[in-house]
């Protein structure tokens, strides 16, 4: 366990160590790379803004899902009104055409 | 002197922006890296720094000399930088179940221009920046500018537009608060 004497030497030498510590440099391709990023387009920066945005991706995001949720619930619920439809419709052919009734019927009504 | 060279940039010429660019490059690229402490995004900072310069030359008035509105222009942009990392860091923290403390190694000196520099000396460097990171703005400015850039009083307050006195008091008060912060740092490791 370091004593406080030990912790304000460590302090010392940590507050010192930018003492003759060497400046930081660039490397040779500095300008190179410069000068494609000003040739970038406009257009191609408020992109980057609109991407680097840390609120505009998740919000996107979150819209995108409940977009999707809405069109699948409006889906299922258009399908199911179809298939009331249908079923009616059904019922109704089979009323006209009298399908429900057995034909014995109508061969004995013939007989006679 | 100064004067023509400015005119030439105004201009539009490329040989006098590239000399501009040859020689700062190197102090705004130190000046970065005492604010991020890496040297990817020192270097990202310092491009965007001369993207700007590139984009405003026309409207620097000379009321101080170019040195100067290039080292403002590299501490506005070094505190924007720090300031979006900061946003960042808030929102990842939000959505992430564990958080590792990375302090250290997000300043991790990567210096690779210096293989020279022992590695005890790389670790000091790594936890000063670290410390350095929760100053106030206005002392973290003016302890960096003195101290990695070696700026003069002078010099200091010309790129802040404060007095001298406010910048020997900024330092004196930087300094307390970053013997306080390593104070904690050793301590708690012990």
């Amino acid at each position: 366990m370091k004593t406080n004497v030990e912790i304000e030497q460590e302090i010392k030498k940590t507050m010192e160590s930018l003492t003759d510590y060497p400046k930081a440099t660039t490397n040779d391709f500095f300008y190179t790379r410069l000068s494609t990023r000003l040739e970038k387009p406009e257009n191609a920066k408020w992109l980057n803004w609109f991407f680097d945005s840390p609120f505009l991706k998740p919000a996107f995001a979150i819209l995108f899902l409940a977009l999707n949720l809405v069109s699948l619930l409006h889906f299922l619920n258009t399908n199911s009104q179809i298939t009331a439809t249908q079923q009616t419709s059904t019922e109704i052919f089979v009323e006209e055409y009298l399908l429900n009734q057995s034909t014995d019927t109508y061969l004995v009504l013939n007989e006679e | 002197m100064e004067e023509k060279f400015i005119h030439k940039l105004i201009e539009g010429s490329e040989s006098a922006f590239k000399e501009l660019v040859e020689l700062y490059k190197n102090k705004v690229f130190n000046t970065c890296f005492g604010y991020v402490g890496n040297y990817a995004d020192a270097d990202d900072v310092a491009q965007e720094v001369f993207v700007e310069i590139y984009q405003s030359i026309g409207s620097f008035k000379q009321d101080s000399s170019l040195s100067t509105w290039i080292y403002r222009i590299a501490v506005n942009k070094s505190l924007d930088f720090l300031r979006k990392a900061k946003r960042k860091k808030r929102w990842s923290t939000l959505v992430r179940i564990s958080t590792d403390s990375k302090d250290i190694q997000d300043f991790g000196a990567a210096h690779n221009q210096t293989p020279y520099v022992s590695l005890e000396q790389q670790e000091r460097v790594a936890i000063l920046n670290l410390a350095l990171s929760k100053l106030p703005t206005h002392q973290k400015t003016a302890f960096t500018l003195k101290n990695y850039e070696e700026l003069s009083y002078n010099e200091i307050a010309d790129v802040m537009q404060i007095t001298v006195s406010s910048v020997e008091s900024l330092i004196h008060r930087a300094k307390k608060n970053l013997q306080k912060l390593l104070y904690n740092y050793y301590y708690s490791k012990n």
